[in-house]
């Protein structure tokens, strides 16, 4: 039970406290940094992002430069992370490939979340016939092989890290949608949605100001996961050869060190190390966010 | 008039939150002498139920409770653990209804499961067969018919929800019951059937009780003393007639002008003006001077003192302070 | 004043069809849940009815019909001589100008992200009323005059910073700026503390006075419905079973179920026993599965047989008072 059951009750404790909780961002933000797991996955990730941002003061080599010296262990002069069997720099690649990855993670998930929220909240929203035919188009996507169909338009329209990215997004926002239509479903009966119906305000307006705002946070909670999957996914193309050849990847320095790992370990792994540091990073921050959402609706009554 | 079987000795209750510590109970000292009702009358803030969560334990884990102020049938419930308490004392007894609400009850487990559980684990010395009629009785009891043990929580009206909430709080037959707001969400025809019920429990079971609620009706209806709570200050004891015929306290006076009626004359009602203050940052004093209309500097300076008027009835108010008798 | 009221609603019902069962199709049957089953009343200029009843009787779904936030099924509602449930788009939105509802609970009433200010503003904007500069001077003046002073104090808090009342206050606030002459106040003190709804109550009282609100004010709790209203509804499941002014249903009560109300409202009174109250057995039946008959037969002390078979139609009884009840059938005085 809730410390002070009752219609009301603390809720009007607030009444005449301070407005120091004005700052909706900063109620979010502290819930947010309660999350010891969340602060921790923030932590790694702005430091990747540094490394990905300064790369190029970080490292005196450009990531396909090749060296004179293959194979050479961690810890050789110059090379920290060594080389791999074209002499190329290991630290240097993970470093560019961080941005690689964390730019295909970003913008893949941005995309399934703008199709994932204008889907699913005009699904909730407008129901009816709109809904019927929206929530098929969704499980259609939803049961859609994703990975073999980026593979397909990646084979057929040539590998660039656009298309890439684009068919990510193209493929995973049925979750997205899902959860925004419930999400709509439960805020438009809400009393002030409904008041504002009754004062005459338009439905767009109402579902663009009111509704979407107030439902969305599950769909940053789910991004993060799909940022993580996104850079798991580009890495397992590269893995197979589809990546970008243009650019560094963590996939494709993993596929590149494959025939000889077990001479040369240290390109493969460190590459691997990195992905998976990401990518856990990402999960602890949506774990965060989840906690967060979670403790929100308590936050007010304290 | 007997001991008390509860005794509340200067309560002071705090949450302690990432804003500031709320003072949510403040020096509440209240008897409950066996075979009486007390019915605790408070709005929203006014700690009401933090006081019946304080009694039971049951406060979350950001309360503080000041120490040696609790005392059940003359022993003081701080200084026992938190087993002792839910093994011998919650359930047997002390037992508390609360509002009707699904969320009291788990909703995929049968209701006859889940009265079964409660007894099995208090009372484990009795066989599957004497909890069965243990259980069969106690439906009886508070008039329910017998499927409502084999039905889901969501499948029963609100009536039958509340009268089963009651079965939940008579299962181990304890002395001493808390009703918390146990009737706010019933119609009003449903809820006079229930207050009914619980009278007749009260006379039937020789029960002592708490009635919390933050109607007056409520409490007239139950209750053999009131007790007004303000923002988490004791603000008036007294006996029921007493205190609807001639109350106090400006608030007590308030409280029962400000409700409409639905017979004799009805003139223009008055509210209470100004808002509950911030249980942050209290007021120094009476927590009530800033809404009151005969608010004097004095009311700020100290807590007033709980004067007697008369036998039972006492007012912490300085309007009464040329009373001859202090209470202690 | 005209001889047409402002308002005249005739046999409003509303029906949320329910998942049809196997059983249901192969007897062809539609069933529904009969929340509203042919009201009728009509409301005037500065006129304040209240329709008293408890939880699922209909009485909030009869509200949002009138102002067109649930479409009514059958039934006619006429306002200033045009039938509202036949508008779409401007005029819908010409209507709602005119009519509006405040609802019961003050802390779902705005919008968790909205400053006072951006929620008073939207009325303001959606009606193009005042330029924009002028808006806030409009805004200030009217908290002002609801009492809620200093007015600019309160433009930049957020709801969840405020109690009940005040949003309570400004909720009736965002809906005065509307002028309209109608208003559906659904509940709104009952989730409100029990010394500030006196407050509410009167400024309802207080606008009627000024401004001619016509307001049709719904209640569970009678002794509220007395206090604010001129003439009263009772409505249980779906139907009014007795209407009249306010003086005459609370005096002379004629339904069982207005008797059983009024005599199971909690007193404050010291001497609490006003008389036996009648007790009604058994729980409110749900708008589901409706026999024929009257709906209060189950529960009623003076049941007989023809309640069970023939349902009873509001006749008038003399007075204002018009009851559906077997009962006085042949008393036609």
């Amino acid at each position: 039970m809730s410390a002070l059951p009752g219609p009301v009750d603390l809720t009007a404790l607030d009444a005449t406290a301070a407005p120091q909780k004005r700052n909706r961002y900063l109620a979010a933000w502290r819930s947010f940094s309660r999350s010891r797991y969340g602060m921790l996955g923030l932590c790694v990730l702005v430091v990747m992002c540094a490394l990905a941002i300064l790369a190029p003061l970080l490292t005196s080599y450009g990531p396909f430069e090749l060296g004179d010296k293959p194979f050479a262990r961690p810890l050789s002069p110059g090379h920290p992370l060594g080389t791999d069997h074209l002499g190329r720099d290991v630290w240097s690649q993970i470093l560019y490939g961080a941005r690689i990855s964390l730019v295909v993670g970003l913008i893949a998930a941005l995309i399934a979340a703008v199709i994932g929220v204008v889907i699913g909240s005009i699904s909730g929203f407008f129901g009816g016939w709109l809904d019927a035919v929206l929530s098929r188009f969704t499980d259609v996507f939803l049961i859609m092989p994703a990975f073999f169909l980026i593979i397909i338009v990646v084979a057929t329209l040539g590998n660039s890290l656009f298309y890439v990215m684009v068919v990510i997004g193209l493929t995973t926002w049925p979750g997205n949608a899902r959860l925004m239509r419930a999400q709509v479903l439960t805020l438009r009966e809400r009393q002030y949605i409904q008041s504002l119906t009754a004062l005459g305000e338009s439905r767009w307006r109402i579902l663009a100001r009111h509704i979407i705002p107030n439902g969305i946070q599950p769909i940053i909670a789910n991004s993060t996961l799909l940022i993580a999957a996104a850079i798991l996914t580009e890495a397992g193309l590269a893995f197979l050869g589809l990546g970008d050849p243009n650019k560094a990847s963590w996939g494709r320095m993993i596929n590149d060190g494959r025939p000889s790992i077990l001479t040369a370990w240290w390109p493969s792994v460190f590459a691997g190390l990195a992905m998976i540091v990401t990518v856990l990073a990402f999960y602890l921050i949506g774990d965060g966010i989840a906690a967060a959402i979670a403790s929100g609706g308590e936050r007010d009554r304290e | 008039m007997s001991a008390p079987l509860l005794r509340l000795d200067r309560l002071d209750v705090d949450y302690r939150t990432s804003s500031g510590n709320i003072s949510a109970v403040q020096g509440v000292s209240l008897e409950v002498p066996k075979g009486t009702t007390v019915g605790l009358v408070g709005e929203s803030g006014s700690g009401k139920s933090t006081i019946a969560a304080a009694i039971l334990r049951l406060l979350p884990r950001n309360a503080t409770v000041s120490p040696q102020s609790i005392f059940f049938g003359g022993v003081d419930l701080g200084t026992l653990s938190d087993k002792e308490l839910s093994q011998k004392w919650r359930w047997r007894e002390m037992a508390m209804v609360f509002q009707r609400s699904l969320s009291a009850l788990s909703p995929v487990h049968r209701i006859g499961a889940q009265l079964d559980d409660v007894l099995r684990i208090n009372e484990p010395e009795l066989s599957k067969h004497q909890r069965a009629e243990r259980l069969e009785h106690l439906l009886k009891t508070v008039q329910l018919p017998e499927r409502v043990l084999r039905s889901y929580a969501f499948e029963l009206s609100g009536g039958m929800m509340q009268r089963t909430m009651i079965a939940f709080g008579l299962l181990c037959s304890p002395p001493f019951l808390i009703f918390d707001e146990a009737t706010t969400a019933l119609d009003v025809i449903t809820q006079a059937q229930i207050l009914r019920e619980v009278n007749r429990l009260q006379q039937e079971f020789d029960l002592t009780a708490v009635v919390i609620s933050h109607d007056v009706g409520v409490i007239n209806a139950t209750s053999n003393v009131v007790a007004v709570l303000y923002a988490g200050q004791l603000m008036e004891v007294a006996p029921r007639q007493r205190f609807f015929t001639a109350p106090a306290h400006p608030y007590s006076k308030a409280l029962i002008e400000s409700v409409p009626r639905v017979s004799g004359t009805s003139g223009r009602l008055t509210a209470i003006p100004g808002s509950l203050p911030d249980l942050k940052h209290p007021p120094p004093g009476c927590r009530f001077a800033p809404r009151c209309t005969f608010a004097m500097p004095e009311c700020s300076a100290a807590i007033p003192p709980l004067y007697q008027l008369e036998d039972g009835h006492l007012v912490r108010c300085v309007l009464y302070k040329d009373n001859p008798v202090e209470a202690p | 004043m005209s001889d047409q009221p402002m308002l005249t609603v005739t046999d409003l019902r509303c029906l949320f069809p329910t998942q049809r069962t196997l059983n249901d199709r192969m007897n062809g049957r539609h069933p529904a849940i009969h929340a509203v089953d042919g009201v009728s009343f009509t409301l005037d200029r500065a006129e304040v009815l209240a329709v008293v009843g408890e939880s699922g009787c209909g009485k909030s779904t009869t509200g949002r019909m009138l102002v067109r936030l649930i479409e009514p099924t059958g039934g006619s509602i006429d306002f200033d001589g045009e039938d509202v449930t036949r508008l779409s788009g401007d005029a819908l939105k010409q209507f709602r100008r005119k009519a509006q509802i405040i609802a019961q609970n003050p802390f779902e009433a705005f919008d968790p992200r909205q400053t006072v200010q951006a929620s008073l503003e939207q009325p303001l904007r959606i009606f193009g009323i005042g330029q924009p500069s002028e808006r806030v001077g409009l805004i200030e003046a009217a908290l002002e005059k609801a009492g809620l002073t200093p007015a600019a104090d309160f433009l930049p808090r957020l709801p969840h910073e405020l109690s009940g009342g005040q949003l309570q206050r400004i909720a009736t606030v965002r809906v005065t700026l509307l002028e309209p002459r109608f208003i559906v106040a659904d509940e709104p003190v009952s989730m409100l503390d029990v010394s500030v709804r006196a407050d509410i109550l009167n400024h309802f009282l207080d606008l009627r006075d000024e401004t001619g609100l016509a307001i049709l004010f719904i209640t569970h709790d009678i002794a509220v419905a007395r206090y604010v209203a001129s003439r009263i509804a009772v409505m249980y499941l779906g139907m009014f079973v007795e209407t009249g002014t306010t003086e005459d249903v609370i005096d002379q009560p004629k339904h069982p179920y207005t008797r059983a109300l009024l005599s199971n409202t909690l007193s404050v009174e010291g001497d609490r026993a006003g008389g036996d109250p009648i007790e009604i057995r058994g729980d409110p039946p749900t708008p589901l599965d409706i026999q024929p008959g009257c709906r209060f037969a189950g529960r009623c002390p003076f049941v007989f047989d023809r309640c069970r078979i023939e349902t009873p139609l509001l006749k008038p009884v003399g007075g204002t008072q018009m009851v559906a009840c077997h009962l006085y059938d042949g008393d036609v005085s």
